[in-house]
């Protein structure tokens, strides 16, 4: 009685069900009675993978399967019987509704595909990085902010209402060098406190009558070029030895300086200590020379190495030719106090042949005044010998 | 005789419906028809019939429905060569193949491999290593057939030995 009025409701509601025991064998079945007593696994490949959950009496649901360009969905739970346990597997058919729906759904992958395979997806992720690294501001003819994008309320990590009137010079300081008096390259400084270099390009937007309006700067993050730079410049700039500042270094300060005065210190005979014990003793005594004169020099003074055992000193422009004498002579009395203990038995006393050069009024070029001091610095050696 | 079941689980469009076609009755489309739901075939290989499960891939806004692994065992994870993403989902979907059958065996096809690409032997070795369960990682083409056989039958012994041993 159950059974037939099983099959009625299911003719009515579009399902189609299959009777089967625990050997799987399928007893009843509303869609084709020559199945009766073959496997259901035949019939509904869906259940292979599912038995020993069928027979513990779990329920299973399989929703969606196309079958014959048909969707349906699939149960399968315990069916009451007296004489014998059963199982029920029954299919309700997917409406009309339901296939116009996965048709939209294919025709969505079908253009997602075609789009995430184009030049234009990976052309414009390429843009989009560089967007997102690329700070840009619209600013009035005053040099004030009118507009940011995100990128930049991002960087300084505020809001954009923050920034509309504050001038561009706030924000960004130009980095120029006494060569290159206009320079690309801005310096600002970003939510951490970090200071960051920029190259800006200044667009200047002109209305009908050629008059500049608005300018939109694009600001490119450009520290790791900044760091790759100064790295450069340091290793060209520094001795490896001593980790003193070279030639290079004391011709760039010096022409910074108004009226430099320098001091060129010259280890006498210090071939022959290479001579001597080796060039390892000469390298030691090298770098026990700097250690010694950095402790007497004060920060703002500049020692540096000029070449082989030639240091050269520039002064700080306040210092006056008393006290720089007088350094000297401080000096030349620490060398001799302060021996370079090499080994136990080999202890080397150096001791200092210096020249002092100032600048008189007429202006004088680094490199003409290092020269004058190399010069001195070598007249005072012969006299020293002789 | 005996059945056993299988899924092919990955990301829309990288070829698992392809494959299957390749597999089962040796033929290719360049039509994409993209899967919705679940649908299964069938091949004998010897002495097991294999039901195939062919579901539909995982999308932005569809993720890959749970109860169509249930039973499996073992899994094809497959890959399109030419989208990063779908190399990157492939963690995921090792991921919820575990959650749902712990240590079905898997092989994982990097598909499409006849169209200009660029993957270093690096770079599959890592892939082989997303999980001990993995058991080859095959470029595929279902379009020139290349390594589809491979790809299943590989799955195939591994999973008579298993049910061998028990
Ligand atoms: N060149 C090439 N194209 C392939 C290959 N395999 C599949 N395709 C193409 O890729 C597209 C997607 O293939 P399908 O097999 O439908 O992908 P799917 O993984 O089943 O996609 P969903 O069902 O949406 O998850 C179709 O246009 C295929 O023709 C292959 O090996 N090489
Ligand atoms: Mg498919």
């Amino acid at each position: 009685m159950q059974e037939k009025l099983l099959s009625f409701i299911c003719q009515k509601s579009q399902i189609s069900y299959i009777l089967f025991d625990e050997d799987f064998h399928i007893t009843k079945t509303f869609l084709n009675e020559s199945k009766i007593g073959s496997d259901i696994r035949e019939t509904l490949w869906e259940i292979v993978g599912f038995e020993e959950d069928i027979l513990r009496e779990q329920k299973l649901e399989i929703p969606m399967i196309l079958r014959e360009n048909e969707y349906y969905d699939l149960f399968v739970e315990p069916f009451s019987n007296k004489e014998k346990k059963l199982f029920i597997a029954y299919m309700q058919q997917k409406s009309k509704d339901t296939h116009s729906y996965a048709n939209v759904l294919k025709e969505i992958n079908k253009k997602t595909l075609i789009f995430d395979t184009s030049d234009e997806k990976k052309e414009s992720r390429y843009y989009q990085e560089i967007n997102k690294r690329l700070l840009t501001l619209h600013v009035n003819s005053e040099g004030k902010i009118t507009k940011v994008n995100d990128a930049v309320t991002y960087f300084f990590n505020t809001q954009n209402s923050a920034l509309q009137g504050v001038h561009f010079s706030k924000l960004f300081t130009p980095q120029s060098s006494k060569k290159e008096a206009k320079s690309n390259i801005f310096v600002a400084k970003n939510s951490f406190g970090k200071e960051i270099f920029f190259h800006a390009d200044i667009i200047p937007l002109k209305n009908r009558e050629n008059k500049i309006v608005e300018n939109i700067i694009i600001a490119q993050d450009v520290s790791y070029l900044k760091e790759i730079e100064k790295e450069l410049q340091y290793a060209q700039e520094h001795d490896t030895l001593t980790g003193l500042p070279n030639r290079h270094y004391l011709l760039r300060a010096i022409e910074y300086r108004e009226k430099p005065t320098i001091a060129l210190l010259d280890i006498v005979s210090f071939h022959k200590v290479n001579e001597e014990y080796g060039a390892h003793a000469g390298d030691m005594l090298l770098k026990h020379t700097t250690s010694l004169l950095q402790s007497l020099l004060e920060p703002q003074d500049t020692l540096t190495r000029l070449f082989g055992d030639t240091f050269v000193i520039l002064f700080e422009s306040e210092k006056n030719r008393t006290y720089i004498d007088a350094l000297v002579n401080k000096i030349k009395e620490a060398m001799h106090k302060n021996p370079l203990y090499y080994t136990q038995e080999d202890i080397i006393t150096a001791t200092l042949t210096t020249v002092v050069i100032e600048t008189n009024d007429e202006p004088i070029s680094a490199k003409e005044l290092l020269k004058n001091g190399e010069k001195a610095l070598q007249r005072e050696k012969l006299l020293k010998k002789s | 005789m005996f059945s056993y079941k299988i899924v092919l689980v990955g990301n829309f469009g990288v070829g698992k419906t392809s494959l299957i076609r390749r597999f089962v009755e040796n033929s290719f489309s360049e039509e994409y028809l993209s899967t919705i739901g679940v649908s299964i075939s069938k091949k004998t290989i010897g002495n097991a019939t294999i039901m195939i499960w062919d579901i539909e891939g995982h999308t932005e806004f569809k993720p890959i429905f749970k109860q169509y692994l249930m039973g499996a065992k073992g899994f094809i994870l497959v890959a399109d060569l030419l989208r990063q993403e779908t190399i990157e989902a492939l963690q995921n979907h090792i991921d919820l193949c575990y959650a749902v059958v712990k240590d079905a065996p898997i092989c994982i096809a990097l598909n499409k491999c006849d169209m200009p690409h660029e993957i270093s032997q690096r770079e599959i070795e890592e892939i082989s290593k997303l999980s001990p369960t993995v058991l080859k990682v095959l470029k595929t083409s279902a379009k020139e057939n290349e390594a589809v056989e491979d790809l299943f039958l590989t799955l195939d012994t591994r999973i008579k030995e298993s049910i061998k041993a028990d």
